[in-house]
């Protein structure tokens, strides 16, 4: 069954999906979105379970000031009025057996707070920051590292290890192995303008989006899983799903992982060519995560007040722990990012890990999950008895909910060889189809994916007035 | 056949417009990436692969820093191609 030719076809409702959505939409374009999912925000949703709210991977965003990646989105798509955003500050605390460095709204007391603890890199530290926050092009960096970056301004391993460990929680990397333009994109974001949450939890930005995309006329069809891209000419000509039912489209849009998008759903390799195959089945995911989702019987202790990111980091050496969670090692992953409610009794433990595969995971789900509470015993006494509810994803439990290739919680690996691909940023070797989602080697988290959204949606109208 | 400053800046202005959002009018040989065209970070580091990969050549960290113009970014291109020689 062929329905009506529409301007914009878009596979899935993540954040990307639905920003770019929002724009094509507000601008006049007959757009549809296919998500395979009942609800729209892939990793960016919320659930309730025994009172107690979590969030399903997605934990907090940056960049909503008014310039900021999300602030101009919700400006522009005015809805401004519909959520809003409370922002914890302390935003994040990297807590480790010595001492603890609190990442306050000021960013310059954060700056003081890690040059009492480090005096002999003070000087240092202030560059360093100084350059993060008001630096704005980074081209001279693409080629390297975050660890080349670090090692032009410090000395003290301890200190560089600890400056590392938002990156590695971010993107899944060490500082060995990042691209120190990823890892300074993401530090600015966390310096200036990080820690905020929306005040009915992170799937209120999703089902917000999908309520305006609506009101601007656009069509999402739910449970509904895109089959393939018809291609014509080296251009899609229509989108197939997987009730037979086919979409003939001008563009199409793909929100979900890049390995599916060109490797299932585009069955006629010609127009993608031998070279672009090659190099998309060489390019490395970045890890996923395991996900333990707590709910206590009584409230924690946080001092400060709030519910801000915890970094707990018991080792110095990432390192170590990087090779640890691509084997599987699970006992020497000793790090976690907690998260509390604001309930104070639920609590979120994220761990980076490898997918590896289904039997282990099966085999290792519990050992984990004892693994992580132990961890946890030693920032909150007596926890594993205040347990009431208990749930634990990984990696596989990750991909089964968003189709994500291997669980990957930041779509491709943030590495120097495979920062800003081109054919694999928004613009691919198909004339009319985009990448929007963190599968474009460009962009992480939920400030990236809008940016992409925004900027896929730009790309499109400006094509659509040259011709 | 070797490309002419004039030919290379109208490639690179081809390839420039499929990654920035702007009219081709706007993209004059003077004006400026950041300040006039609002080129971001992101769209930067974009732009410098992606010429890199275009022209098969690998630009010097100092020499990225002067792609800020159309003109000036032919210019480092048409340099480098010359070194290659």
């Amino acid at each position: 069954m062929i329905n009506k030719e529409h301007d914009v076809v878009i596979i899935g409702a993540g954040i990307g999906g639905l920003v770019c959505g929002c724009y094509l939409a507000k601008a006049g374009m007959k757009v549809l979105i296919i998500e395979k999912n009942k609800n729209p925000g892939g990793y960016c949703r919320s659930f309730q379970v025994q009172n107690f709210n979590f969030d399903l991977c997605a934990r907090s965003l940056s960049s909503a000031r008014p310039d900021g990646s999300i602030g101009r989105v919700i400006e522009e798509l005015k809805l401004t009025e519909r959520i809003r955003f409370e922002r914890n500050d302390p935003s994040d605390v990297i807590v480790t057996p010595h001492f603890k460095i609190y990442f306050w709204n000021d960013f310059r007391r954060t700056i003081n707070e890690f040059k009492l603890l480090f005096p002999e890199e003070s000087q240092h530290i202030e560059k360093f920051f100084n350059f993060i926050i008001e630096n704005k092009e980074l081209s001279s960096l693409v080629k390297i590292t975050f660890e080349k970056f670090l090692n032009l301004y410090f000395s003290n391993h301890y200190l560089k290890q600890i400056l590392a460990l938002p990156i590695f929680g971010n993107v899944g990397l060490p500082a060995s192995r990042v691209s120190a333009c990823s890892a300074i994109i993401l530090y600015k974001e966390l310096m200036i303008d990080g820690g905020y949450h929306p005040k009915f939890g992170m799937g209120q930005i999703s089902d917000v989006l999908a309520e305006r995309f609506r009101e601007y006329g656009g069509e999402i069809k739910f449970s509904s899983k895109a089959k393939k891209f018809l291609i014509k000419n080296g251009s899609v000509e229509s989108v197939q799903i997987d009730k037979g039912t086919v979409f003939k489209t001008k563009y199409a849009v793909s929100d979900i992982d890049a390995r599916q998008t060109f490797s299932s759903l585009i069955q006629d390799k010609t127009a993608l060519g031998p070279s672009f195959i090659n190099r998309l089945n060489e390019l490395k995911p970045s890890l996923s995560h395991f996900i333990l989702y707590l709910g206590l019987d009584s409230e924690v202790a946080l001092s400060p007040g709030g519910s801000y990111n915890t970094w707990y980091m018991p080792s110095n050496n990432l390192e170590e722990i990087y090779s640890s969670a691509l084997t599987g090692r699970i006992s020497d992953l000793n790090w976690l990012l907690y998260s509390v409610g604001k309930d104070k009794r639920s609590i979120m433990a994220f761990s980076n890990v490898s997918f590896l595969n289904k039997e282990f995971w099966q085999e290792n789900k519990t050992i984990f999950t004892n693994h992580c509470i132990k961890i946890l015993e030693k920032q909150f006494q007596h926890i594993s008895e205040r347990i009431i509810y208990k749930f634990a994803a990984t990696p596989v439990t990750l991909s089964n909910w968003t189709s994500s290739f291997e669980g990957a919680s930041y779509g491709w690996e943030a590495s120097p060889s495979q920062f800003a691909q081109v054919g694999y940023s928004q613009i691919t070797p198909i004339e009319n189809l985009f990448l929007c989602s963190h599968w474009t080697t460009l962009a992480y988290g939920i400030a990236g994916v809008s940016y992409m959204g925004r900027s896929v949606a730009n790309l499109i109208l400006r094509r659509k007035l040259k011709y | 056949m070797e490309k002419t400053k004039e030919q290379i800046e109208a490639e690179l202005k081809n390839l420039l417009l499929k990654i920035i959002d702007i009219d081709p009018d706007e993209l004059k040989p003077n004006a400026h990436f950041f300040k006039d065209l609002g080129v971001d970070s992101i769209k930067a580091i974009e732009m410098t692969v992606a010429i890199e990969k275009h022209f098969k050549l690998s630009i010097e960290e100092e020499k990225i820093k002067e792609l800020t113009t159309l003109s000036k970014a032919a210019d480092v291109i048409f340099d480098n191609l010359e070194k290659k020689k």
